[in-house]
């Protein structure tokens, strides 16, 4: 297994989930899920695996939303992928046949047509392909079920707003969200690289007041679990043909210090030197280099960035909260109360309220104990370094 | 010239494969290791997109080349993959458009498999419609293979592509996983390295660097032995040849291309074919690509990317700010800028960044586009100047003809040499080498600056060498190189370099325990000085040896002396003073003079330009001094600086996080000082240093079984903090100390008056602890484990008779720790 940072991974070769999988498909029993989490946490690679071996009684499907830019594009889309998963017998997708017609359906290019020629319309086409592919689940077994994996719902959401219009975008929005409630045999799992919340506060701009969300379990996967990374770490050492004397010791120091983020093993490991043995300290050179360079590509320097257009006149406020977790560990609500309030005035709520929104924008996570901390280690490493703390 | 292979300076695609083969540096793991990416991403689902990242000219598409070369060389692949390369100035403003550039090149390269009428079929079609159209025919032709993209300057491809196109790219990408990437780019650009942006991580980005002087000198060999030059080839081997490419390198960079220009300069035949074609070359491709580049940038930035252009050497930003007739932070904030935008680079020389630019080329491309009526271009002339000597150029200036175009070149050179200037090589090599550190010198350094002060004949140059060579434990190499510069600054009459020199030598014959001859001359240096009542940085070198010659001699009187009279020539010497005072701060500690002590090493501490190591040497002694003066607080604060201090020397790192456990522990701060001590195995392990941890091994122990007991009556807590620290132990081959810990900690135990279950329990942690080890280091345990089963059954009993289940040797450590009455005799 070689290391391979961002590139396009065989679901064998994912390392770990396994017990975040079993979860979802738990939750998929009951809801749908919408999955949210910072770039490059590994969203994709979990609905790759998922899609690659189901569980027991699911039918699922699997596509990248990004490159559709119309409604009616993303319905053609939703109805090609069931005729891929359930065949094109004239038994499933009754509906949808009685919509268009025997051949119009199999062209291989363009928007659905009506048998008179004009485009269908997508509401109609999402309709009926969602009640067809009911019918068929129901055929099929008694508890049989389909789940579309939807990929990059936000940058779909953003390209029709921009193509059509937001309100376009906030139809298809609250078709699925109808379209998930009626029908009790399909489950969407959607995700996406932002946060679908950006799209819905541009949206929210133009009179959007739903919550598309609320009946969707959220699921935040967060970094590999500790000894996955480690597996994976020790995996790509190996199949890199890295020297170490000390594998196992080097594949915790990876996992550890990248804070179990499987991009972010692959990627230190893809930038270890190949031509001498490398060693726990090397390791922790090389991404200090790596993390520090005018030249780097890790874009941790968005975390700082980000927080004047976040958090505005909050922003001082934000930055002493990161600062003091940076230096420490973990610290309780009081504790970093009282830190900022050495500095600054501040008054109790809004320090709460400031906390809730850095643990909803990835930077901090409370812990079982209470206590605030860095979601990311590297993050907290980082934010040490950038600001010489 | 016939029968020279043909290395193209600017195409290297239009070079034999094999040739660039030859003359390969630097890069084969990378190219052995992203043609095996490349052919995982053929043969198996995974999919790898590499992008290599660099300047013009260092070597991008040498690479690329070489990897299709392979790849195109490895049977396995032929069937299974298919390659298209797009022109490196292709445009794409769409997918759609990406895409046809795409299956244009198939078409080309395999018409059979993909039909040009396909590509036809598409036109006419809306957009969307096109693009489905031919993404479903490309990947009906492409079948189960992958397709190899070979994609140049894919930073153009971005700037010119929509984020939605690109969102469109990705999603095909992602949904049919038949892709594999090679890219290039100049520099890193934000449609890869944004959070925001659809190709974000995307890439397995790789920057090419620069070339080494020895990668530099391996790929100059190389090009002399393709040319089959063994003269050449073997000059560049000797330390001379390595001297000269040492200076060529800090005058052009790194960069390979320029190296491979100069290749063709090395012999006079070859300058004169090639210097005109170059300076065309240089003109057509260069310029114009740098003229772009500068049209992007404000007209002051402009300016100080020109002004770079000018300088020989990376100039700080005060003297840009002069320059440039602006203000320090204006032109601060440029650079920045322009730092961001990679058009300089900064190199930091202690405290201060000093700036150059970041293409050389540029420099080069400005020069051609500033010289007018063909005028000899200044980078090739100072090449010429810093590659042969001035008889050499005599000598070629005889031999050819008044017509060819090289002698200009050989003219303006001569004309330099002969000014005022100083010697442009010697100028380089002593640049380079004051910026290096002393104790990161290697032998080919060595010869450099030996070479240095042979030609140049210098008294400060040789003195260079003998410091470095001190450093290197050399002392009868640098003892000759220092009485070299004495017999030159002799007789030069240079004062200062002689007091320098015999200072410094006595320094070297102290490290050969040439006691009488160290005292000696540091004496001659102190009355050198004095006789002719020198500057004070002057007095201050003579007495350093003094000091030096009269602690080894054990007159600390004498020595501590010395430290005063420097410390009095140094209130402008920063360095200096801070080493004097820090010495003096020990001697007063050494004599009970506490406060004294506090006072010099606090002004070392306090002063803005110590360095990390001196710091926490001042720190550590400060705290020890602190605690003398019953100043907790401070010793405290001092010994938790060191434990912040980004690069304390590991040994006072872990001497402070001991201390600061061993407070952390006397105020029932336990959760703390474990905290410490896992930090100190954790800094040992990253440092690799085993052996002061060895050697301290005792303490951790003492302070981890303290501190794991004083936690409170948790007993699962106990097993698992003592199941935590007992592999770390292990690990560092200090299990000895730890059982040994454990049984002098029995009294304390003991004292507890535990109940029962409380000794129970304490014991089966331990016995956890040790089970979990592998047999040799669980053997380590035995004997303490034993003992403390033992101890602990006493403890509970109260009787003695438990004892006789030992050992008669462990008997007697036992009672020796639970402080019984010994055995009797039989």
């Amino acid at each position: 297994m070689k290391s391979n940072p961002g590139g396009q991974l065989s679901p064998h070769q994912i390392i770990g989930r396994d017990a975040l999988i079993a979860d979802m498909w738990g939750i998929l029993e009951g809801r749908s899920i919408y999955m949210n989490d910072l770039r490059r946490i590994g969203k994709t690679q979990i609905m790759v695996k998922m899609h690659a071996s189901p569980a027991t009684g699911w039918t699922t499907a699997k596509c990248d939303l990004g490159g559709f830019h119309t409604a009616a594009e993303f319905a053609t889309q939703a109805y090609r992928m069931s005729l891929d998963v359930l065949g094109t017998k004239q038994k499933v997708l009754r509906r949808m046949t009685d919509l268009i017609g025997q051949v119009k359906g199999t062209e291989i290019a363009g928007l659905i047509k009506l048998p008179d020629g004009t485009p269908a319309p997508w509401k109609e086409v999402l309709r009926r392909t969602f009640a067809d592919i009911e019918e068929a689940m129901v055929a099929l077994a008694s508890t049989q079920r389909m789940v579309f994996f939807w990929d990059e719902v936000p940058f779909l959401l953003d390209n029709i707003a921009k193509r059509e219009s937001p309100a376009v975008a906030m139809e298809v929005l609250d078709v699925l969200r109808s379209l998930g409630q009626d029908h009790d045999r399909i489950r969407l799992l959607l995700t996406g690289s932002i946060g679908l919340h950006h799209i819905l506060s541009e949206l929210k701009q133009h009179g959007y007041n739903n919550s598309p969300l609320n009946r969707m379990e959220l699921v935040q996967p967060g970094p590999l679990a500790e000894a996955d990374a480690i597996t994976l770490a020790d995996d790509l050492l190996q199949g890199d043909g890295i020297k170490c004397d000390e594998r196992a010791e080097c594949a915790r120091v990876i996992a550890d210090a990248v804070g179990c983020v499987s991009f972010y093993v692959h990627k230190l490991i893809s930038r270890l030197p190949r031509n001498s043995a490398i060693t726990p300290k090397s390791i922790q050179t090389v991404l200090h280099r790596e993390i520090t360079s005018d030249n780097n590509d890790w874009d941790l320097q968005h975390y700082r960035e980000r927080l004047t257009p976040y958090y505005g006149k909050d922003e001082p406020i934000a930055l002493e909260v990161l600062d003091s977790l940076a230096v420490t560990d973990t610290m309780p609500f009081q504790a970093i109360r009282r830190e900022v309030a050495a500095r600054m005035k501040v008054d109790d709520e809004r320090l709460r309220n400031l906390l809730g929104l850095l643990c909803r924008d990835h930077y901090l996570v409370r812990t079982e104990d209470n206590h605030y901390r860095f979601y990311l280690g590297l993050i907290r490493r980082w934010w040490r370094l950038s600001r010489s703390l | 010239m016939l029968d020279r292979p043909f290395l193209s300076r600017f195409s290297p695609q239009r070079t034999d494969p094999e040739a660039l083969e030859k003359i390969l540096v630097q890069r084969h793991d990378l190219l052995a290791e992203s043609v095996e990416r490349i052919r995982d991403s053929v043969l198996t689902d995974n999919k790898h997109h590499l992008l290599f990242i660099g300047p013009r000219g260092i070597g991008k598409t040498n690479l690329v080349s070489l990897i299709v070369h392979r790849l195109k060389k490895l049977p396995k692949l032929q069937t299974k993959m298919r390659l298209a390369w797009l022109n490196e100035d292709e445009t794409a403003t769409s997918f759609l458009k990406l895409l046809i550039l795409i299956y244009r090149d198939l078409t080309q390269r395999y018409p059979d498999e993909f039909p040009a009428a396909d590509l036809q079929r598409v036109y006419g079609h809306k957009p969307d419609q096109a693009r489905e159209l031919l993404g479903a025919s490309l990947l009906e032709h492409l079948g189960k293979r992958t397709i190899v993209v070979i994609m140049e300057n894919l930073d153009s491809l971005f700037k010119d592509m929509p984020v939605e196109e690109q969102r469109t790219w990705r999603a095909f990408v992602q949904n049919h996983p038949v892709f594999a990437t090679v890219g290039t780019a100049q520099s890193l650009f934000d449609g890869v390295s944004e959070r925001t942006e659809p190709f974000f991580g995307f890439f397995d980005t790789r920057h090419l660097d620069n070339l080494t002087v020895d990668e530099a000198i391996t790929l100059l060999r190389n090009v002399a032995k393709l040319n089959r030059d063994d003269k050449l080839e073997a000059y560049l081997a000797t330390p001379t040849g390595h001297a000269r490419v040492q200076a060529i390198h800090d005058l052009a960079g790194g960069n390979p291309r320029i190296y491979m220009v100069f290749s063709s300069f090395l012999t006079v035949e070859m300058l004169d074919d090639l210097v005109r074609p170059f300076e065309e070359t240089a003109d057509q491709q260069l310029t114009s690509y740098y003229q772009e580049r500068l049209r992007w940038l404000s007209a002051q930035q402009r300016e100080i990317v020109q002004y770079l252009c000018h300088q020989r050497f990376p100039v700080p930003v005060k003297q840009i700010a002069e320059g440039m007739f602006a203000s320090h932070q204006t032109i601060a904030n440029q650079l920045k800028i322009l730092r961001d935008y990679r058009y300089v680079r900064g190199n930091e020389r202690g405290r201060e960044v000093l700036y150059e630019l970041s293409e050389p080329l540029m420099r080069l491309a400005l020069q051609v586009k500033e010289t007018h009526d063909r005028k000899p271009l200044s980078l090739i002339v100072d090449f010429l100047r810093v590659w042969y000597d001035k008889s050499d150029i005599e000598e070629w200036l005889v031999r050819l003809p008044s017509e060819v175009a090289a002698r200009a070149y050989f003219e303006a050179a001569l004309e330099l040499i002969n000014s005022d200037e100083p010697n442009l090589r010697h100028e380089i090599l002593r640049r380079c080498l004051c910026e290096l550190n002393y104790d990161r010198c290697d032998d080919d350094t060595i010869s450099t600056m030996q070479c240095l002060a042979t030609e140049s004949g210098l008294a400060p140059d040789w003195i260079r060498l003998g410091a470095t060579l001190m450093q290197r434990r050399r002392s009868d190499d640098a003892i000759a190189a220092y009485s070299r510069a004495i017999a030159i600054s002799d007789g030069d009459s240079d004062h200062v370099c002689l007091v320098g020199a015999y200072a410094s030598r006595a320094l070297a014959l102290l490290m050969s325990d040439q006691h009488s001859r160290a005292i000696a001359d540091s004496n001659r240096s102190l009355e050198l000085a004095s006789e002719r009542s020198s500057e004070d940085q002057t007095m201050a070198t003579a007495w350093t040896s003094v000091f030096a010659t009269k602690e080894r001699s054990g007159d600390y009187s004498g020595a501590f002396d010395a430290l005063n009279k420097i410390v009095g020539y140094s209130a402008d010497l920063p360095a200096r003073r801070r080493f004097a005072l820090g010495q003096r701060a020990g001697y007063y500690a050494s004599q009970g003079k506490y406060e004294e002590a506090f006072r010099d090493v606090s002004f070392v501490i306090d002063d803005d330009e110590v360095e990390p190591e001196e710091l926490a040497a001042a720190l550590a002694l400060r705290a020890s001094v602190a605690t003398k003066l019953k100043d907790a607080a401070t010793a405290r604060s001092d010994l938790e600086k060191i434990a912040l201090l980004q690069s304390a020397p590991f040994q006072h790192l872990c001497k402070a996080l001991l201390v600061l456990a061993s407070i952390k522990v006397a105020e029932a701060k336990h959760d703390a000082a474990l905290a410490d001590i896992d930090r100190l195995f954790s800094t040992a392990r990253e440092e690799g240093d085993h052996a002061w941890l060895t050697k301290m091994a005792h303490w951790p122990a003492e302070i981890v079984v303290g501190a794991v007991f004083l936690r409170g009556m948790n007993f699962e807590l106990w097993t698992t903090e003592v199941c935590r620290f007992v592999p770390r132990f292990a690990a560092f081959g200090i299990l000895g100390a730890l059982g040994e810990a454990l049984v002098q900690h029995l009294p304390t135990l003991g004292a507890g008056h535990l109940t029962p279950k409380a000794y129970d329990a304490w014991a089966v942690a331990w016995t956890a602890a040790a089970d979990s080890l592998k047999s040799e280091d669980r053997q380590q345990l035995e004997i303490p484990l034993r003992l403390l089963r033992t101890g602990i059954a006493y403890y509970k009993t109260k009787d003695e008779g438990v004892l006789l289940s030992l050992p008669s040797e462990e008997r007697k450590i036992l009672r020796q720790v639970l402080k019984l009455d010994p055995e009797p005799a039989a």
